[in-house]
């Protein structure tokens, strides 16, 4: 409940903030549109000279993407701000102040910042998920989408978790500021079908496999095609995941050695 | 002054590495999705089979980390929204001749991390490479890549002068960035693009920033293709060169500084 509090006031605060610089504002706006754009734009490309890849049809590889759209615009909705803020809170040594405070610091760490303005790539992608559907005659029962929230929510909890992880490696390496940055690249990965990896090789395969899970899992569960397997793991990847990235935290702050 | 810009970089080619990393991820996945596009089209697509979209997308990482200028961000948000520019107006010599000293250190070491990665790759899978072996066309082809880098460095430079009438260039920077990967053949190469999207490309600046600069090396241009290509980069540096003048003399006056 406490937490809860913390978060609306956070919310409030982050709300004004975006009332009152209107230009970022409508910057954030075009930016968002032209990514959301871009981002099914790219999918449309990719697939204008090839009906199907790795078993799965232009109108499957739609809905991908289409997934990869909302749960990436509602994770940096939540979390990429505070995320990208990351290396300069330990670089200049601000993290002291937000160790003092009495709340986890996390969760200050993680939800400190929102970025309302991504939400308008979710809104794109739910209408082109409804756009696909509609032209591939088909509709999900209830319990597929309620299933499918259910494992975007646990696709949430493991890019959360890696960014934390890999966010974490600052505290020893605080002067690479663009490695958060490299993130977002890392993301993209993920809105590829799982079969893609698999093919290349098994090595590279396992190495990337929770980011492999994160779109296909939900997506398979969307069109009827579920694979009880990467359900099972998609969820044991986010409980596991969540718990490193708490512990791996902790740890790093006994090397915190701050500044002043 | 290269000497010194330099220096910072090398101190800095951990930042360096991962600014590397940035332009590797994006052309390794589309390689991989095309491996799977071209099994599943019986090996051609429009021309292009294994060895040849192999050796585009690779080629593709070495023009995107050494001939694609990223000056822009740091004109906008460091010289032009931060105050730096005034130390550069008091130095005798031009400002367009320093940031490009500025950058070509970055872009020669980020060039030379994909040059190790091609030669690992080629002594690898030297099958799957394919390269143009007319000195002619080596010739012409490295004439291009020169040109391509000074039309990518104009025309950032150019995005990064809008600062002076804009607060917040960051949508906008967002949105050159989409266009150019769709058109600069960053996605796939600009002759696989649907057909409306592949005229426009030919006549827009981007594509002679890496696509050109890759075909051309690897042996798809004849003589008088490399020629017209030539023509087009140095009408747009020139067009560039005209509008960066304009801008860096009416962008002055917008310009004001303070300090003690």
């Amino acid at each position: 409940m406490k937490y809860f509090k913390i978060y609306k006031a956070l919310l409030r605060v982050n709300f004004s903030y975006l009332t009152t610089y209107r230009s970022n504002m409508i910057n954030g706006i075009i930016a968002n549109s032209v990514w959301g754009f871009f981002s099914l734009l790219l999918i449309v490309i990719l697939t204008s000279r090839t009906p199907s890849v790795f078993g799965w049809t232009r109108n499957e590889l739609f809905l991908l993407f289409g997934i990869y759209n909302i749960v990436t615009s509602i994770f940096q909705f939540f979390f990429t701000r505070s995320f990208d803020r990351f290396s300069e809170i330990v670089n200049r040594g601000r993290l002291d102040s937000i160790l003092l405070k009495p709340a986890d610091s996390q969760f200050l760490m993680s939800l400190s910042y929102t970025n309302f303005t991504v939400l308008l790539r979710a809104f794109l992608g739910i209408g082109f998920i409804v756009y696909v559907l509609i032209q591939m005659h088909y509709i999900p029962t209830l319990i597929q989408v309620l299933f499918t929230l259910i494992l975007m929510f646990a696709s949430i909890t493991v890019l959360y978790s890696i960014w934390y992880i890999v966010s974490t490696c600052l505290i020893w390496w605080p002067s690479l500021t663009n490695l958060v940055g490299l993130m977002y690249e890392i993301n993209g990965t993920s809105r590829y079908p799982q079969e893609m990896y698999r093919s290349v090789s098994s090595l590279l395969f396992y190495a990337i496999l929770p980011l492999t899970l994160i779109m296909t899992t939900p997506t398979q569960v969307l069109i009827g095609k579920v694979v009880f397997g990467n359900i099972l793991l998609l969820i044991s990847f986010a409980v596991v995941l969540f718990i490193i990235s708490r512990l791996f935290w902790r740890y790093a702050l006994r090397s915190y050695t701050s500044v002043g | 002054m290269f000497l010194l810009h330099s220096q910072y970089v090398f101190a800095e080619r951990g930042r360096s590495f991962i600014w590397f990393l940035y332009s590797v991820i994006p052309p390794a996945i589309f390689l991989l999705f095309w491996i799977g596009a071209l099994k599943s089209q019986g090996g051609n697509i429009a021309g292009w089979n294994l060895s040849t979209i192999t050796t585009y997308y690779f080629l593709l990482t070495i023009a995107s980390s050494m001939l694609v200028a990223h000056i822009e961000e740091d004109i906008a948000w460091e010289d032009i929204q931060e105050g730096h520019l005034t130390g550069y107006l008091l130095k005798p010599f031009s400002y367009y001749w320093i940031k490009f000293l500025e950058e070509v250190p970055w872009r020669l070491l980020q060039g030379s991390y994909g040059i190790v990665l091609i030669f690992a790759f080629i002594v690898i899978f030297g099958n799957f490479f394919t390269l143009s072996n007319n000195p002619l066309v080596i010739a012409l082809s490295l004439l291009i890549c020169l040109l391509a880098f000074m039309l990518s460095f104009t025309f950032k430079t150019v995005l990064g002068l809008l600062a002076f009438w804009l607060t917040d260039t960051n949508g906008l920077f967002q949105l050159s960035d989409a266009v150019v990967q769709i058109f600069g053949g960053f996605i796939v190469p600009i002759t696989l693009l649907p057909s409306l999207l592949q005229h426009t490309a030919t006549f827009l600046p981007f594509a002679y920033m890496a696509y050109y600069p890759v075909v051309a090396i690897q042996g798809q241009l004849g003589i008088s293709e490399l020629a017209k290509v030539i023509l087009f980069q140095v009408i747009w540096i020139v067009s560039f060169a005209l509008l960066y003048k304009w801008l860096w003399i009416e962008g002055r006056k917008k310009y004001t500084a303070i300090g003690q």
